[in-house]
């Protein structure tokens, strides 16, 4: 159990899945209770893995490698492939967070009437790639997971959503494939540049990693000797990179017009970037949110998004920290430019959850500017951002579904004074966008504060001008949330409606339900961030410590000084 | 030279060829056979499932000492007229589990019935291909590629439609306009080196690089790759679907094999100027299949574009010229095969209730949830999605000429290759797109209910597993191809 807790985590979903599939027809009943037991058991254990978390250490835990594919390259060498999985303080949020959104999407999944069989399994489809993205530390079993996750999504969206749904699946499913296309292209590239020092010692007889490394540096390893490897944690250390090759980190790596590294950095980037969405690669996203069916907006922004910035922490900084350093101005002004952009839009938005969408890129902004610092104080701000923006981003899609369920309409416009007829939803409603615009006292404001601390301290990368302009994000996202309350909550009481008059009832005890969890834990995260903080700490400083070493150290090798 | 003096050269010669003849017993079945069920054709009271049941059977008894050449040392036979060895005979047991396919498929589905010599057509064709494999003297060369290229225009024609007879007819004078440059070609071979097998190529000869690649157009042809890839979409739609299946598979692959070995044989492996224009066709078949693919509303040219894409997909492994190019090559052509006979077998099954377009597949999704799942599963293969072996082929292939990347020509490919599985996942997705997202019309809500036959399913199912299953564990498949085609 204790050795096995991640993989239980990955797969119990999947496992239900299939039980949904092989039930019959006249059960469909049982479908939601099912997927509800599914990510309710996956809950527990998340809890229970966070408990159990290690705080002082910063390397890998409940770390599990299994052989998985192995294949003779004869001339090249071996490649091995493996099962390999664990979570460090980078992903220990991101595998509560999914455990947390999923289980308020199953619940959320109530509402779901037609076809429930196909949407119940792809759900459960959908959870276990997600949380195999966040616990998979071998670049293949990653990128399987990552691509594996659009067909679900893409069916979940084309069948259970809103009236442009085909649209939105296909744009979604295309932008996506082209980033996670660039992903592949350098994961090409890397499992060809880095060996397995473990195992190719097992081939040559040396049991010691760092004489197997020295080995290989010097070139002393025969190429048909090597073990090459998709393993991540290989990957992030550059004395298993073959020397000579093309994506090595210790000079003689420089080709063409630029270092390849740089490229790859690029290209890795770019990938995650279409993910998360970074301004201008944003666009799929609001078709995206508003076609999709509550449950799944819940999912899409609660952790979807979020796989975009992990993949920034584990790929394209872990691996390529030099990156980070070159690239840093340019990412902290993309961040800032999504956060005033995104707010920008939102402001202009009709449809609720439009506006809700580009908050999103917005907020996500917030995770770039944090991470691009590369202070302590910044990464930490952003992996808070990417924790909090989960729960509150879900609770604002579930607001805007509250709303659709009764009305069938989205638009801003057509609603006036709920405040009066609706007292809960109402308060629930305000603290949840009051928590999204980072009112202290919320999850968001740490996060908030956290990033802008990050930018400000980081002197060698963020320009102090940048940082203040970022400041001006803060005054537009409260500006598009006050307004939107005002707009919608306050006044005189009407809804405008194509569907004739609906009755307006208040929360249910299923939406109780829902938003009683989350606003708990956004308050709670709020007042004591230091729960969700402190776990993940030792791995930040660690994660920041090394960027700067090993990413000075590269630059020096590139750049030949 | 008196007439006495030649007697030892030909007892020699004989001797050469009464040895090589046992080692040749795959072919010599096939011609057989082939023989043997053009006469079983004429019998009226042979029925066809006869007829058939004897092709399976034939195929068999082929595919056995097939099995055996697996393991065998190579040889080469007739003065080095053909090599046998292990690689030859894996090509060879793809052609033939291709002809165990196809005539299983006519075996099964009733509806599209095609003459009566089809079986013996389908050996002709096989034998053709089985020859071209282990060609590696020009004469060989091309009796295989005319034995497959005749063969397939008498059965692109023979269903006796007037779209038949214009594709065939269409397909001879492309046919024969490759094997005209072919042999013109050929014949200046044998003017400047005195010879036609396979022999190495002087470099620096710019007539024998002209000569190269007027060779090349005919195996193209054959390979179904740009820019002699004109006939394919009209062939395949005027064909009935077993068949088809039969040609995106059998000639393109025995076409790519031919290709390595003449590459191989000639020492044009390296060659720079063919290099270039091999990845010129690659990059042309890629690009105008992916994006001619798009514009198709019938599902079998839909599969055309992409049998031609795909081709330039199998060149990408010839064009870096390594050991894990071949592997790479081989895995996603056995890949490729069972994607190909899999979306062919779903669709012949609906063509029999009358849906061909797309437009005919609008809802269809509610006829058969399984038989949707299946070609969605086939067509994110297609695509090179995981977790399907067309992701792993694909990957293989880009890992072939990433190990090669210094060479601009392979970073314009591999970045062409890559981004081109963009665009075929649109055209991939517009099947299940019409079958899942579209609502039916309404007048032919009768046959809603109509879809394919239970045995139908389980031959689908049973050739959709091999897909997830050489996903999770390629190195089954892969280990093994390694170990038969690098025989130390």
């Amino acid at each position: 159990m204790e050795n096995n807790l991640l993989t239980i985590l990955m797969f119990l979903p999947l496992a239900f899945a299939v039980l949904v599939l092989l039930l019959p027809e006249k059960w469909s009943g049982s479908y939601r209770w099912l997927s509800l037991t599914a990510t309710g058991l996956q809950l527990v254990l998340a809890i229970k893995l966070f408990l159990s978390f290690d705080h002082v250490q910063s390397g890998y835990q409940y770390w599990q490698k299994i052989d998985w594919i192995t294949l003779d390259l004869r001339s090249l060498g071996m490649l091995s492939i493996d099962y390999q999985v664990g979570v460090d303080g980078l992903s220990l949020l991101m595998v509560l967070l999914t455990a947390i959104v999923m289980f308020i999407g199953a619940i959320s999944s109530w509402t779901i009437t037609t076809m429930r069989k196909g949407y119940f399994a792809l759900y459960l489809l959908l959870g276990s790639n997600i949380m195999g993205c966040f616990v998979a530390l071998d670049f293949f079993l990653f990128y399987l997971f990552f691509e594996f996750m659009l067909l679900p999504m893409y069916f979940l969206i084309g069948l259970w959503g809103g009236e442009r749904r085909a649209y939105a699946s296909i744009k979604f499913f295309l932008y996506t494939l082209v980033g996670s296309l660039l992903i592949l292209a350098v994961m090409i590239g890397l499992y060809l540049s880095v060996i397995d020092p473990v195992e190719t010692g097992h081939r040559i007889g040396v049991a010691d990693v760092t004489s197997v490394q020295q080995l290989l540096q010097t070139g002393q390893i025969d190429a048909a000797d090597m073990v090459r490897t998709f393993s991540i944690p290989a990957m992030s250390d550059s004395s298993n990179f073959i020397p000579g090759s093309l994506l090595t980190a210790l000079g003689g790596g420089d080709y063409g017009s630029g270092n390849l590294r740089y490229w790859a950095f690029v290209l890795i980037f770019i990938g995650f970037a279409i993910k998360l969405p970074i301004v201008p690669l944003h666009t799929w996203l609001p078709d995206a949110h508003v076609e999709a069916p509550t449950p799944i907006s819940v999912v899409l922004a609660g952790i979807l998004l979020k796989i975009g910035g992990y993949g920034f922490f584990r790929f394209a900084y872990g691996i390529f920290p030099e990156g980070g350093i070159y690239f840093g101005y340019w990412i902290a002004l993309l961040g800032v430019l999504a956060i005033i952009y995104g707010g920008l839009n939102a402001m202009a938005q009709k449809d609720i959850k439009k506006l809700i969408a580009y908050s999103s890129v917005a907020h996500m902004g917030f995770v770039l500017l944090g991470l691009a610092s590369l202070t302590e104080e910044g990464v930490l701000g952003a992996m808070m951002m990417m924790f909090s923006h989960g729960l509150t981003s879900a609770a604002s899609f579930l607001i805007a579904g509250v709303i659709y369920d009764r009305t069938g309409d989205r638009l801003i416009d057509n609603y006036s004074g709920i405040a009066s007829r609706l007292p809960y939803f109402t308060f629930v409603s305000v603290v949840i966008f009051f928590a999204s615009l980072g009112l202290p006292g919320f999850s968001g404001f740490v996060a908030e504060l956290l990033a802008f601390l990050g930018a400000f301290a980081s002197d060698q990368i963020i320009p102090t001008w940048l940082a203040i302009l970022s400041l001006s994000g803060l005054l537009i996202t409260a500006a598009y949330y006050l307004w939107v309350i005002q707009r919608m909550y306050f006044g005189e009481y009407w809804v405008r409606s194509w569907h004739g008059e609906r009755a307006m009832p208040d929360l249910t005890p299923r939406e109780w339900l829902m938003f009683a969890p989350l606003m708990m834990m956004i308050l709670l995260f709020g007042v004591m961030p230091h729960l969700v903080l402190d776990p993940v700490n030792a791995s930040v400083t660690a994660f920041v410590n090394t960027v700067w070493e090993s990413g000075s150290q590269y630059l020096d090798n590139v750049t030949g000084r | 030279m008196e007439v006495t003096d030649q007697i030892p050269v030909i007892n020699n010669a004989i001797d050469v060829i009464g040895a090589g003849l046992p080692m040749l017993m795959p072919e010599i079945i096939l011609s057989i056979g082939f023989v043997l069920l053009l006469i079983l054709d004429i019998l009226p009271k042979v029925s066809l499932a006869i007829l058939r049941s004897a092709t399976l059977l034939i195929c068999a008894v082929a595919a056995y000492f097939c099995i055996q050449r697996l393991t065998a040392p190579s040889a080469a036979l007739f003065f080095d007229g053909v090599v046998i060895d292990p690689m030859a005979a894996l090509w060879q047991l793809i052609f033939l589990t291709a002809i165990t396919l196809t005539t299983l498929f006519d075996l099964q589905m009733q509806h599209a019935e095609p003459g009566r010599e089809k079986s013996a057509l389908l050996l002709s064709l096989g034998l053709g291909a089985c020859l071209m494999v282990i060609a590696r003297h020009y004469l060989v060369m091309v009796i295989g590629i005319e034995l497959v290229s005749v063969s397939s225009y008498v059965l692109v024609a023979m269903n006796g439609k007037k779209l038949g007879y214009e594709a065939g007819i269409k397909y001879l004078l492309f046919g024969a306009l490759a094997t005209a440059i072919m042999l013109y070609a050929i014949s200046m071979v044998y003017g400047l080196t005195g010879s036609l097998g396979f022999t190495t190529y002087p470099t620096g000869n710019a007539l024998l690089t002209v000569i190269a690649i007027m060779v090349l157009i005919g195996i193209l042809f054959k390979l179904g790759a740009a820019p002699m890839h004109v006939w394919t979409p009209d062939v395949y739609q005027a064909t009935p679907t077993s068949t088809v299946a039969l040609f995106s598979v059998v000639p393109k692959l025995a076409g790519i094999a031919l290709l390595l070995n003449w590459l191989q044989a000639t020492g044009l492996w390296h060659n720079l100027l063919i290099q270039y224009a091999l990845a010129l066709v690659a990059l042309l078949s890629i690009v105008i299949g992916v994006l001619s693919a798009i514009w198709q509303d019938n599902m079998k040219r839909l599969m055309a574009y992409s049998a031609i894409a795909n081709a330039g997909f199998l060149l990408l492994g010839i064009i870096p010229g390594t050991e894990l190019g071949i592997t790479a090559i081989v895995f996603f052509a056995i890949i490729y095969g069972i994607m190909n006979y899999l979306t062919f077998y779903l669709l012949a099954g609906w063509e029999g209730l009358g849906w061909v377009r797309l437009s005919d597949f609008a809802g269809r999704s509610a006829s058969s949830y399984l038989a949707t799942a299946l070609i969605v599963l086939a067509m994110i293969s297609l695509t090179g999605l995981p977790p399907t072996a067309g992701f792993t082929g694909k990957l293989l292939l880009f890992s072939a000429l990433w190990s090669s990347i210094e060479q601009p020509v392979i970073q314009t490919l591999f970045a062409v290759a890559v981004l081109s599985t963009v665009v075929s996942l649109f055209f991939y997705l517009k099947l299940p797109y019409h079958m899942i997202f579209k609502s039916a019309a309404e007048d032919d809500s009768a046959d809603r209910a109509a879809g394919l036959s239970k045995t139908s399913k389980w031959l689908a199912t049973f050739l959709a597993l091999p897909l997830l299953w050489l996903f999770i564990k390629s190195d089954f498949l892969l280990n093994f191809i390694q170990l038969r085609i690098f025989a130390p």
